[in-house]
């Protein structure tokens, strides 16, 4: 009913029911193929503006908040952040590197944030293959560390992955140190360009053949959860729809919002334009009156048109995203110049 | 005297979605949607409250007979004790 009711109810009606804050782009490691625009520069939004944002999206009835960055919890407030909203009854997800997830900060995550779900970032199954992404040395070490003391005290954690050129030799090795670590592995993809247009990130995108084997040992896997009768989630829905529904590529424009560390609220964290400025205007004001929304939507559809009769397919990754697809064209940087042509 | 309250389970989230409420049960991962008058409920209950308390709620919120209410309470009230999202004291 979630899915097939409410979800869709959500879309068709645009209501606010996931944002994500990335509350700064700076990081305690630098990897390689990081897609943030470093040198994207604004004001930063207050712990009383992001008092106010969470106020006001609990009012929307907004559900779900990811708390990124950058490394979320090196912001100054993060644990301020992460307890307000844990006062105003959001279903927290943190999306770390995992660098900082010492035994101290594992229990001030849970008595104070509280998050449904801890994301952490595998690049490798060996530290000399994470270490080389992260261009941070004994970074792999640390972060395998650190999701035992992350599980130990209790907290759920995922550890996602995007398969590159540099570990594509270790998928089934990740999946093995993931299941040692008792902790689900997600593959998500492809390397993307960064968001100011730098492309330099794609020379590690994996070959085409890796997403095939990617695709095949994670279907092999849920199929063996089915099979011994795990539950592979709670989300699981029978309730058949009424009618077909609008196809998109994704929900970008009727669902959530991403809010960078200056206030800008865009449709998605890579789709750069801005729909307005929270130092300058409320989220609901935003999010009712802003048509980048609608505009972000129709890209969406028509990108689902685009593939209405083969599977989608972007750098070899079986999906299509529009904000790589529009970042991958957007020249090398913030001069804009198409250096391609 | 029956002092015992009801309240919602502390890791258990939920919001309004259209005429309708969501609820995710943070521990399991579950999530179950609930109509208006269930999400009604829900809503009261993130507060401690007895029984008679929200029976006594519904009867002035909906148009509905209190022996009505209790029925549809202890019903619904069941519903949530089985998916442990509520907890029982006093």
């Amino acid at each position: 009913m979630y899915k097939n009711k409410i979800l869709r109810r959500v879309r068709e009606q645009r209501l606010l029911h996931d944002a994500t804050l990335e509350l700064t782009y700076r990081c305690n490691l630098d990897c390689f193929y990081c897609y943030n625009d470093l040198e994207k520069a604004g004001k930063p939004l207050s712990l009383d503006q992001y008092e106010t944002l969470l106020t006001d999206l609990a009012h929307m009835q907004t559900l779900f908040l990811m708390l990124t960055g950058g490394e979320p919890m090196i912001h100054p407030h993060f644990f301020e952040i992460g307890a307000i909203a844990r006062k105003l009854g959001f279903v927290v997800r943190v999306r770390t590197n995992g660098h900082s997830l010492s035994p101290r900060i594992c229990e001030r995550l849970i008595n104070e944030v509280d998050p449904y779900i801890v994301e952490v970032s595998l690049h490798g199954a060996t530290a000399e293959t994470h270490d080389r992404q992260t261009r941070v040395v004994g970074s792999f070490e640390r972060l395998v560390k650190n999701i035992r003391t992350a599980t130990e005290f209790g907290l759920r954690l995922e550890v996602v992955t995007t398969p590159t050129a540099w570990n594509e030799h270790q998928i089934e090795a990740m999946f093995a140190l993931c299941d040692e670590l008792g902790v689900p592995l997600r593959f998500q993809g492809p390397v993307a360009p960064r968001d100011n247009g730098d492309t330099s990130p794609l020379t590690i995108q994996p070959r085409e053949e890796t997403w095939d084997k990617v695709t095949a040992l994670v279907t092999a896997r849920r199929q063996a959860e089915l099979d011994s009768g795990e539950v592979v989630n709670g989300l699981g829905d029978t309730t058949p729809e009424v009618e077909p529904e609008e196809a998109a590529m994704c929900s970008v424009g009727v669902a959530g919002v991403d809010i960078d560390p200056f206030g800008n609220v865009q449709a998605c964290m890579h789709l750069q334009e801005s729909a307005g400025n929270l130092h300058e205007q409320s989220i609901e004001e935003i999010w009712n009156h802003s048509s980048l929304f609608q505009r972000a939507r129709s890209r969406a559809v028509d990108a689902a048109l685009q593939f209405a009769d083969t599977p989608p397919m972007q750098f070899g990754a079986p999906l299509f995203c529009i904000a790589v697809e529009e970042n991958a064209n957007k020249g090398c940087g913030p001069c804009g110049a198409s250096c391609k042509d | 005297m029956n002092t015992e309250t009801i309240s919602l389970l502390p890791r258990v989230r939920h919001r309004a979605v259209g005429e309708d409420g969501v609820m995710v049960h943070l521990d399991s991962g579950r999530v179950i949607v609930v109509n208006e008058v269930g999400h009604y409920i829900v809503q009261l209950l993130d507060q401690p409250m007895s029984r008679k308390a929200l029976a006594a709620s519904l009867v002035a919120e909906f148009d509905v007979s209190a022996e009505q209410a209790e029925a549809d309470l202890d019903l619904f009230l069941g519903e949530l004790g089985n998916e442990q999202l509520v907890e029982h004291s006093g």
